[in-house]
């Protein structure tokens, strides 16, 4: 018996199990692991061995120092504004009994789903110095481009993660425990302060390091706003696309890896073991007290406020499309449809079928490596569950060079495929899909499965007849999840693309870039078009049964 | 818990061995799986490609797509000469549009794996530095004879079909309100009172700005054109990885002045901005817009018999009608606000020179951004 060590003994008693461990753990070794590692090692590696000499260039180099100081301090002050502004966002929809809740999520989704960087691009249109509204409607030219203007796009366009961090931290505080305040003699800004507060810094910090671990990684937003003010991202990216230096750029991405990895452990290993909420169990049915109008009033107010300006934002791409030159004619005209066509079509059409597998992809391994991970309580569980979140935290740009790096040589070569890009999206998303699949899990009994165990069955016939079934609406929210992700992404695939393997987000990119905002606008609308309207026949389709963006 | 039937000691260890066997007969399934599938791979990947049978004559086969075209001309501009391409030819195109420093950088980087097929446009410094790399491949158009030799490779690696001189971009309402002096020349430029009004492009990036910076240098020579590119510094706002973006910037207003090719600011003016094209005083720098093969693309065939359509002379109207860029061809009509190059006042401009020094200008010029 004890011949055989209690880790295989357990592997061998459930094969099904320990072939999916082995499956999902190879998979992300090779499209994962390898990638992270390939750059570390291009970066080390010199004309005669082990060398330290690219290391020693950056710091010599003032510039790309520089831009890891910026990269940080736009980190920081991007965080806390975004984390402020969703806080407020999710305080008022959950503790605030405001009209409009629904135009708000609305609003808010609408960010969640569209082009990282569409923020950017309307806030050239809407607020640059030759803005619709700062220089058409105020006449008052404002300098957009810098750090300042950055930031203001940093914080509208992360918000929303933050937010939907907050409502779900809001929403499982007990009301029990405000009115045992209240009861006490507490008025509502005690009750905030020592009761909500406290109470929810924990999901504040969760939200505040998601949100800065997006701002390090995001690539589009900087190269459009940013001006002189230059970030890693887009060094890292003048570095391959200008100077084809692939090592400098693979130092850039290591050093900036650094404080992100540090960010994830924080975040995985710190702040959500603090997240007392999590442990309460099933919400009251209490009512949550309805507030004073100032704080009512004021609180809608803001999101008032925010909402328009995001709603101003997709107003400006839908005209921008239409309008023959921004800032100059704003006459009706399809010529910005017609100019991106031969180039757009195509691309929109690969994007979609990229998107449709990357996200079944995503969808099947998410939810089997929660499965795997939750239900079977197998040794070596951890290292699965570090390496499926672990994407999350990993900036897009940074796989995609990694990814160059790695599969341009034999014995894998896959660059110029489509595989590359598909493979390359599925690893990005599958920390969405393992949460998904995580969520769903959370909500079958254990008992269903134990009944189908003592029936006899095996794991896989389990799986098969009782765990696919029940995980159906998990499996579609991660689906959703990743196909938008992989519809809008920028970062990583811009390194990926080739003529024939072309995406909508880097042609957008590049036409914005080049000032073209009419045809990148339409381009946006296009590619929005295709987003909402996959997920409105999700809707139809599976009615409510799917639930998304609703913690 | 639910009462479990009492099972018999034999049973128990039946079940036991089935499920190892079992177990273990999956493992060696999957053992087997993976070990096939990494000497398929390390197999697959020992041994030497195939060499491809090339047709030495391409006027008996029937030469088919896709072609891959990288090119540093704009999007639309691409789009309408491939579509003309291919409802000619039959031969499917496929683009990707680059900066023509992003294009030269990615060329070099694919190296003996190329993806791209042909080099469409851009200024033919960075034509001339990939042939140095030897990324190019010679070919011998038969077009190319209805076209100078001057606008060519003399090797054949790379022919013109168009030139370009570098202007300045000047908004006119920008500059009236802001009750601004239009610049007249390249000394013009270092007025402190158009600090944070000019707009240029990165050399790192793009081929405008490699020219522009190429001119300067050679105008003033390495050290005085130093000091003068310092000082030009502490003007511009910032630089822009597209060339012809400066002059999009200056039309929609955004900044008074811009750097760019005098054809992509005719673009503007044509457009109906209020925008007007001023060429220095002391001479200007100029760029041969270059096409080449790239050495091993995936294409060769359709390759060549793009260069040859391309240079041709309804290739060459086509392009110079949508661009407004000056054809090699003399025998290409300039359309309604396009300038002939020999009205302009020119500067004896090198471009080997600058395909030569660029990387150590560029290597110069991170320093100067630095500060």
């Amino acid at each position: 018996m004890s011949l055989v060590p209690k880790t295989v003994r357990a592997y061998l008693r459930d094969p099904t199990t320990a072939g999916l461990y082995l499956a999902v753990f190879m998979f992300m070794l090779v499209f994962f692991l390898w990638p992270l590692l390939a750059m570390v090692l291009a970066s080390a590696e010199g004309p005669s061995g082990l060398s330290f000499s690219y290391y020693a260039d950056f710091l010599a180099r003032r510039l790309l120092v520089n831009s890891f100081w910026n990269s940080l301090m736009m980190a920081a002050i991007s965080t806390i504004s975004a984390t402020a502004v969703g806080f407020l966002f999710a305080y008022a929809m959950t503790r605030v009994d405001m009209p409009g809740k629904r135009f708000f999520r609305g609003v808010v989704i609408l960010q969640l789903i569209s082009l990282p960087f569409t923020v950017g691009l309307s806030f050239v249109m809407l607020f640059g110095r030759r803005g619709l509204i700062t220089y058409g409607l105020i006449g008052r030219p404002f300098e957009i481009y810098g750090w300042h203007g950055l930031w203001a796009v940093q914080t509208l366009t992360f918000f929303p993660l933050a937010y939907l961090v907050m409502v779900g931290v809001l929403k499982s505080i007990d009301p029990a425990l405000e009115y045992a305040a209240r009861n006490l003699g507490a008025g509502s800004a005690y009750v905030f302060r020592d009761v909500v507060l406290p109470l929810s810094i924990p999901g504040v910090a969760s939200a505040a390091l998601l949100v800065a671990m997006n701002v390090l990684g995001d690539f589009g937003n900087p190269a459009l706003i940013a001006g002189d003010f230059s970030v890693i991202a887009t060094e890292a990216y003048m570095q391959i696309v200008g100077w084809g230096d692939f090592k400098m750029a693979a130092v850039l991405c290591n050093i900036l890896f650094l404080p992100v990895f540090a960010l994830f452990i924080a975040q995985k290993y710190w702040v959500s073991r603090k997240l007392y909420v999590t442990v309460t169990g099933a919400p009251t049915q209490l009512e949550i007290k309805k507030s004073g109008k100032l704080v009512k009033w004021t609180l809608f107010g803001f999101c008032s406020t925010i909402s328009l300006v995001i709603v101003l934002i997709y107003a400006s791409i839908g005209l921008g499309a239409f309008a023959r030159t921004w800032g100059v004619d704003y006459s009706f005209t399809l010529q910005h449809l017609q100019d991106v066509t031969f180039q757009g079509i195509p691309a929109v059409r690969n994007a979609l079928v990229f998107s449709l597998c990357s996200g079944f992809a995503c969808a099947i391994l998410g939810v089997l490596d929660a499965y795997i991970i939750f239900r079977k309580r197998m040794p070596g569980r951890q290292i699965l569950d570090f390496i499926s979140t672990l994407p999350a935290a990993v900036p897009g740009f940074l796989l995609g060079i990694g990814y160059i790096l790695s599969f341009n040589t034999p014995p894998l070569v896959l660059t110029a495929t489509a595989y590359i890009i598909i493979l390359n999206n599925i690893v990005r998303d599958l920390p969405t899909g393992y949460q998904a699949g995580m969520a769903g899990i959370q909500q079958v009994d254990v008992s269903i499965e134990e009944a189908s165990t003592n029936l006899g069955a095996g794991t896989f016939q389990t799986l098969r007849n009782v765990v696919v079934p029940l995980l159906k609406s998990a499996f579609g929210a991660g689906f959703i999840y990743a196909f938008i992700k992989c519809m809008t992404t920028v970062s990583a695939v811009i390194f990926l693309i080739t003529p024939e393997w072309n995406l909508p987000s880097p042609i957008i990119l590049g036409l914005a870039g080049h000032g073209y905002w009419g045809q990148a606008a339409a381009l946006s609308a296009i590619l929005l078009a295709m987003v909402v309207g996959t997920l409105l026949v999700c809707r139809v389709t599976a009615g409510r049964r799917i639930q998304l963006f609703e913690v | 818990m639910s009462i479990r039937p009492l099972e018999d000691t034999g049973m128990k260890i039946l079940r036991e061995a089935k499920a190892i066997a079992k177990t273990t007969s999956i493992l060696i399934v999957i053992a087997i799986v993976v070990v096939a599938g990494i000497v398929g791979v390390v197999y697959y990947s020992s041994i030497p490609p195939t060499p491809t049978v090339t047709i030495t004559t391409p006027t008996t086969t029937k030469v088919t797509g896709p072609l891959m075209v990288y090119s540093a001309l704009h999007e639309f501009e691409i789009g309408r000469i491939c579509g003309a391409f291919t409802e000619e030819t039959g031969i499917e195109t496929k683009f990707l549009r680059m900066s023509a420093g992003e294009l030269a950088a990615r060329v070099e980087a694919e190296g003996k794996k190329p993806i791209g097929d042909v080099v469409l446009g851009g200024p033919c410094l960075n034509h001339e530095s990939m042939k140095g790399k030897g990324l190019l491949l010679q070919y011998k158009s038969p077009t190319a004879t209805e076209i100078e030799a001057q606008f060519h490779d003399k090797d054949n690696y790379w022919y013109g079909f168009y030139l370009g001189a570098i202007g300045f971009c000047v908004n006119t309402d920008r500059l009236k309100t802001l009750k601004f002096a239009e610049p007249k020349s390249w000394k013009d430029l270092l007025n402190q009172t158009y600090k944070g009004e000019i707009v240029s492009s990165n050399p790192a990036t793009s081929g405008t700005a490699q020219t522009i910076f190429a001119t300067i240098l050679q105008l003033y020579g390495w050290d005085a054109g130093w000091d003068y590119l310092k000082a030009f510094h502490k003007n511009v706002h910032h630089y822009e990885r597209a060339g012809a973006a400066p002059a999009q910037r200056v039309g929609a207003g955004e900044f008074a002045i811009g750097l760019a090719f005098g054809h992509d600011i005719q673009k503007i003016i044509v457009g109906g901005y209020p925008v007007k094209l001023i060429y220095p005083a002391e001479g200007t720098g100029t760029e041969i817009g270059g096409l080449a093969i790239i050495k091993d693309g995936p294409n060769p065939a359709a390759a060549k018999v793009f260069v040859d359509w391309m240079l041709g002379k309804k290739a060459g109207q086509l392009h110079t009608d949508i661009s407004l860029r000056v054809s090699t061809r003399k025998d290409v009509v300039l359309p309604l606000g396009a300038t002939p190059l020999d009205k302009i006042k020119l500067m004896n401009y090198d471009y080997k020179w600058a395909a030569d020094n660029m990387s150590r200008i560029l290597k110069e010029w991170e320093k100067v951004v630095a500060g």
